[in-house]
């Protein structure tokens, strides 16, 4: 199914908007794990952790959601398609696995905000801390990158995109 | 029938580094600093 350009446009503001929501939600995200990770006020630390649970299930996960949504909304709509350039491909690759790591990792998020909940976190609960700063820190390179690739769209057609021009190419001289 | 076009060199560049972020990630894993699954 092909769009008409207004809806190419909607959808790729959609996906724009969806995309950098996500990047900043993230970077949020790697604020509060630092300042959990580094704050020596208990008080700030528990509310801290708390506060990131519900930004990661309010905020980073519908945002998430929708940028993959849009994105193939955007791509499958449009003769781009969505696996005949590398540098789409890659965004592909590049943002299935972020939000399968993503929903692994509401795990330990939760687990360090019910420990936030009920006391005030000790020198057991260092791995989780830094875990929350990790994480955040490789996401936000990740998405980066996603939003890197994105305005630079690197040339490179894949075979499939060639052989796809190929067809198109021939279709022409033939009709 | 023209050949297909070489694979550009960007994505052997982003295929190293994608491996090297998961070696990493392992790594880091192995190594107790983070927990799999907290």
């Amino acid at each position: 199914m092909t769009m008409t350009p207004g809806q190419r446009r909607f959808a790729l503001t959609a996906h724009v908007v969806f995309s950098v929501g996500w990047l900043g939600a993230v970077a949020v995200f790697l604020a509060l794990s630092i300042a959990g990770f580094v704050s020596q006020d208990a008080q700030m630390v528990r509310a801290d952790y708390r506060v990131m649970e519900s930004i990661a299930w309010f905020v980073i996960v519908p945002l998430c959601l929708a940028s993959v949504l849009t994105g193939l909304v955007s791509s499958l709509g449009t003769p781009v398609g969505l696996f005949r350039y590398y540098w789409i491909l890659i965004k592909l690759v590049i943002t299935i696995p972020s939000t399968i790591v993503l929903f692994v990792h509401m795990r330990p998020i939760g687990l360090v905000s019910r420990v936030a909940a009920e006391r005030t976190l000790s020198s057991a609960d260092l791995s989780l801390q830094i875990q929350m700063v990790a994480a955040a820190a490789l996401a936000l390179l990740v998405l980066l990158v996603a939003t890197a690739v994105s305005v630079y769209k690197p040339r490179g057609l894949t075979r499939y995109g060639w052989r796809k021009q190929q067809e198109q190419r021939a279709a022409r001289h033939t009709t | 029938m023209s050949q297909p076009p070489p694979r550009p060199r960007w994505v052997y560049a982003f295929g190293i580094a994608v491996i090297v972020l998961v070696v990493l990630f392992f790594a880091v894993h192995f190594a107790g600093l983070m927990p799999m699954h907290g």
